[in-house]
């Protein structure tokens, strides 16, 4: 007797414009998906709820209906949505604007907090001003170039910070060298 | 007879702020070269075809800025609406560079080929 195929999970058989809104209310509330459908077929079916929210969410499942009328296959349209909606939850997180804009800001935030105001004008605002001056002619070149800048001064911030921790360090021993011999 | 300058030489002219380590000599080189006018760290970095990093010079300038041997203006810009240091070497940074010149030129700073 041969063995009956076991569905694979991935596959879907529909994947409508609610299942659309679904994904990105699931994204935006930390709530599963099925949770997130019942949510907004809650939302449609409760004539007495806020009638602002009804009309908004009416407004997307339009626009949803019309976008995914251009995909169809519906496991594609799944993995599209949730693409899309996790780069825009990315790009809206808190992490990402703290690591990614404006150029600059976030690492003498973080210099802020461990160093003092001295090495933070010797060390870091001209580590940061050579930072923006060279982002700024890569980012009109190209998006990719702006990309590597920003990692790359990263990497140099952090260059910078083990530095002069190891400058700290040796200071210290010398501090206790010259106290104890 | 030649060993025995070259280990004369070699001996650190100073210690504590006198001294420096090879890549600070490399930095107090090349603002004595560049005729004492102020340099940027990342002006000294592309002048130093690669010996320097980026994310490292700010700390080394900060270093010879302690021990007194160059002393360092702001000047605002504009673009980057931050300020940037200029660096140039003080007259003890002149000394010290000098009584270091002769231990570079016989190797006795490893990593420096100036």
């Amino acid at each position: 007797m041969a063995a009956k195929p076991k569905p694979k999970t991935h596959e879907i058989n529909s994947y409508d414009e609610k299942d659309a809104a679904a994904t990105v209310l699931a994204a935006g509330l930390a709530i599963s998906e099925p949770q997130a459908r019942d949510l907004v077929d809650a939302i449609l079916r409760d004539s007495a709820g806020n009638k602002d929210v009804k009309a908004t969410l009416q407004r997307s499942l339009d626009d949803l209906r019309d976008l995914l009328a251009k995909i169809p296959v519906p496991a594609t349209r799944r993995r599209m949505i949730r693409a899309a909606t996790f780069r825009v939850t990315v790009r809206h997180s808190r992490v990402w604007r703290f690591l990614f804009s404006p150029p600059g800001s976030p690492m003498l935030a973080i210099a802020r907090l461990i160093y003092s105001e001295e090495k933070l004008e010797k060390i870091f605002l001209p580590l940061v001003s050579d930072y923006r001056l060279e982002y700024e002619s890569a980012a009109r070149e190209s998006r990719l170039k702006a990309a590597l800048t920003r990692l790359a001064y990263w990497w140099r911030f952090l260059e910078a910070c083990r530095l002069d921790k190891v400058y700290s360090l040796l200071q210290m021993l010398k501090t206790l060298r010259d106290l104890f011999f | 007879m030649a060993i025995k300058r070259q280990q004369k030489l070699a001996t650190p002219p100073s210690h504590g702020a006198g001294t420096l380590t090879a890549t600070e000599y490399l930095i107090m080189h090349l603002l004595v070269e560049n005729g004492g006018k102020e340099m940027y760290g990342l002006e000294l970095v592309e002048q130093s075809k690669g010996k320097l990093k980026k994310g490292t010079v700010y700390v080394l300038l900060s270093r010879l800025e302690e021990k007194g041997l160059l002393k360092a203006r702001v000047e605002l810009v504009e673009s980057a609406a931050i300020a940037r240091r200029l660096y140039k070497p003080t007259a003890p940074g002149y000394k010290v560079f000098t009584a270091w010149r002769g231990v570079a030129e016989v190797g006795g700073l490893r990593g420096v080929t100036v």
